[in-house]
């Protein structure tokens, strides 16, 4: 019986080990490829970009996965960060763009969900179930009435066009709402014997107690914003203001240095999420009560 | 158990933290220094900007002012020098006695000649005496030889005058020197007791004003319009005095001269050279207050008639389907602006020695134009400006 319990046990690791190494697969490749000189990336990733072109005696040609550079260089780091300045100006592109986007979210859906969840007015419910509708809604639905009211507000090419409708993005309502739904109204009620203020009890009782959601937000936002390209591709025409996912989705003209920029765009994410990630286990928990 | 967990826990973020300002900081600095940085390792290149207007040939040069006529007087018998009567530097006048010549040896010569003309004279009366004596005689045959050694005789008489006078005539030249014309004994190179040969005597005359020789490419001369006769400014400046003046020359001569070689300029293969045909103009000065060995100097200059884009010569560069210059294209960057490399082909119509006009469609007036590069360029290659 032990036997079979612990070949249960082996065998399972196993199977999620072979799972997560087939997730990580492409992460580490792209690291390790990153010192790859160009010349080499040439030789082995060369056929992708033209992959339906390249045949050769009608025999499909691919690119020669490598797991090692054959020689270490930084070459692509130093065309990235030094040889051209593109690159870091995109960086900051996309830094200005979600910055404001998650600290805009985050108070805006902090004071929403606090009042979907915790006020009692009429037709709350209601009210929450239209504004949760719009997140229902895939971007491209609402691509065109959002370029239209762009244009007219004259936000076109400006990185306000993806700033504004962001911070008021129903996803962050919708999930700090969920999150303090589970706080108990007790707590609420205790403050206000004390005489606390909607304010004092938002700051003192709720954000410290919705903290693990808020961290799993700041996650999931940034994952979400930093990687978008649509709608910078729509509403920023001009290319100095386009973020780095747009750049990136344009890697395969310049595949040369297609790894190492791709390493120096999911540092960020990869840094915020081993961060928070303590945070985001713990927001799954929910609950501010204990046992 | 707790407590451990969340200090493991605070370390883990705290590392993450440092690694995350890091990761910022770096991409910061290299965002402000990343241009900086790399325009380090970039090209360095002089420039200059192109410019619209002419070329101006200049034909310039400086050689010694030397007087225009100049004799050199041998000696003429080739006897020894007995005595010289003039000096270095000596203004003498035409027929001025120069030098003296040791002519004892000719006059002895001349003594014999005239003892055997005399001799000659005497034996003439013998013969005449002979005659009368074979008329008296009446001895035809006699007669008739008798007169013949007269003719003979008086034949070689003349001969022995003419011999006399030409012993005379060489006596009287060439026992001196005399200056053919007023001029300024400028070498001398008899030396007392010898028979020189060398010129004994150099002398030459300022009347006839100085010349200066100056060697000239022919093509220039020829786009000048330098010709014979054309007047010139010449800048004479006494070597002693310091002190320039501006003197009206004439070209009075284009000779010929040994051909030159040149190196190809930038973009033809090394050690391969071009010849150049080469003139010497001869210009006259003529001044009063001249007196020879003077610095001249001429400058003429002419601007061309053809209008273009002025290009320094360093600037051109020859490859197999022509010639071509490197433009410095500004682009306009994100994070400032960024100098490249621009090959432009171009036709060059004129040049002298600095500058070349050319004519380009790509190009225009205030174009960067590169002269010199710390590293071969490329087209489309980033580079620093100087």
């Amino acid at each position: 019986m032990r036997v079979f319990k612990v070949i249960h046990k082996a065998s399972l690791t196993l199977v999620m080990a072979a799972i997560a190494a087939l997730f990580l697969f492409p992460i580490v490749i792209t690291f390790t490829n990153s010192f790859m000189t160009a010349q080499e990336i040439d030789f082995n990733y060369g056929p992708i970009g033209q992959i339906n072109e390249a045949t050769e005696k009608g025999k499909k040609l691919f690119g020669n996965l490598k797991w090692l550079p054959d020689q270490v260089s930084m070459e692509q780091y130093g065309k990235v960060l030094v040889g051209s300045s593109n690159y870091l100006k995109m960086f900051w592109n996309s830094v200005f763009l979600v910055a404001p986007i998650i600290a805009g979210q985050i108070l805006v859906a902090a004071f929403a969900a606090y009042a979907f969840s915790k006020l009692q007015f009429r037709g709350r419910d209601r009210w929450f179930l239209v504004y949760v509708m719009t997140m229902l809604m895939p971007f491209q639905v609402t691509l065109v009435p959002n370029y239209i009211m762009a244009d007219k507000l004259g936000l076109l090419n400006s990185p306000y066009a993806i700033i504004w409708p962001g911070i008021f993005a129903a996803f962050g309502v919708f999930m700090l709402r969920q999150f303090m739904l589970h706080i108990p109204y007790a707590y609420i009620e205790a403050a206000k014997m004390d005489g606390a203020g909607h304010l004092r009890i938002f700051f003192t009782i709720i954000v410290p107690m919705v903290k693990p959601g808020l961290a799993a937000l700041v996650v999931l936002l940034f994952v979400d914003y930093w990687n978008m390209v649509e709608q910078p591709l729509i509403f920023l025409e001009d290319p100095f203001r386009q973020p780095l996912s747009v750049y990136l989705s344009r890697i395969n003209d310049e595949p040369g240095i297609a790894f190492a920029a791709s390493v120096l765009y999911m540092t960020p994410m990869v840094l915020l999420f081993l961060y928070a990630e303590t945070y985001f286990i713990k927001g799954i928990q929910l609950s501010g009560i204990k046992g | 158990m707790e407590l451990a967990n969340e200090q493991v826990d605070r370390r883990r973020k705290r590392t993450i933290q440092i690694v995350f300002i890091v990761f910022i900081g770096l991409l910061l600095l290299l965002t402000f220094f990343g241009n900086t940085l790399q325009s380090l390792t970039l090209p360095k290149v002089r420039t200059e900007p192109l410019a619209a207007g002419s070329l101006i040939f200049a034909f310039e040069g400086s050689g010694m002012l030397q007087p225009f006529t100049e004799a050199q007087l041998t000696n003429p018998a080739g006897w020894k020098v007995q005595k010289i009567l003039v000096k270095e530097g000596e203004r003498v006048k035409k027929g001025q006695k120069l030098i003296e010549y040791d002519s004892k040896t000719a006059e002895r010569e001349l003594d014999n000649e005239i003892a055997s003309l005399k001799k000659m004279n005497i034996e003439l009366q013998n013969l005449q005496d002979q005659f009368i004596q074979s008329s008296r005689e009446d001895d035809e045959l006699a007669i008739r030889s008798a007169s013949r050694a007269i003719e003979t005789r008086k034949l070689d008489l003349d001969t022995q005058e003419r011999i006399i006078d030409e012993l005379r005539d060489r006596l009287a030249s060439g026992r001196e020197l005399k200056a053919p014309f007023d001029g300024i004994v400028t070498t001398l190179n008899a030396v007392e007791g010898l028979a020189s040969g060398e010129p004994d005597v150099v002398i030459t005359n300022d009347s006839h004003g100085y010349r200066v020789d100056i060697p000239a490419d022919f093509a220039l001369l020829t786009r000048l319009e330098i010709a014979l006769g054309s007047k010139v400014e010449v800048e004479v400046q006494n070597v002693q005095e310091q002190q320039t003046r501006i003197l009206e020359g004439t070209i009075v001569e284009i000779a010929d001269a040994e051909p030159k070689n040149e190196p190809f300029e930038s973009g033809g293969e090394a050690g391969q050279t071009r010849t150049i045909a080469q003139k010497v103009v001869r210009i006259k000065v003529e001044d009063p207050e001249l007196k020879g060995g003077e610095q001249a100097w001429i400058n003429i200059e002419k601007r061309s008639r053809q209008e273009g884009l002025v290009v320094m010569n360093e600037a051109i560069h020859k490859e197999r389907d022509g010639m071509f210059v490197y433009k410095v294209d500004e682009q306009r960057g994100a994070l400032g602006n960024v100098f490249v490399v621009s090959k432009v082909p171009v036709q060059p119509t004129e040049r002298n020695d600095h500058e070349t006009l050319i004519q380009s469609d790509s190009l225009y007036e205030g174009d960067l134009l590169i002269l010199e590069s710390s590293e071969p360029l490329q087209d489309g290659e980033r580079i620093r400006l100087q």
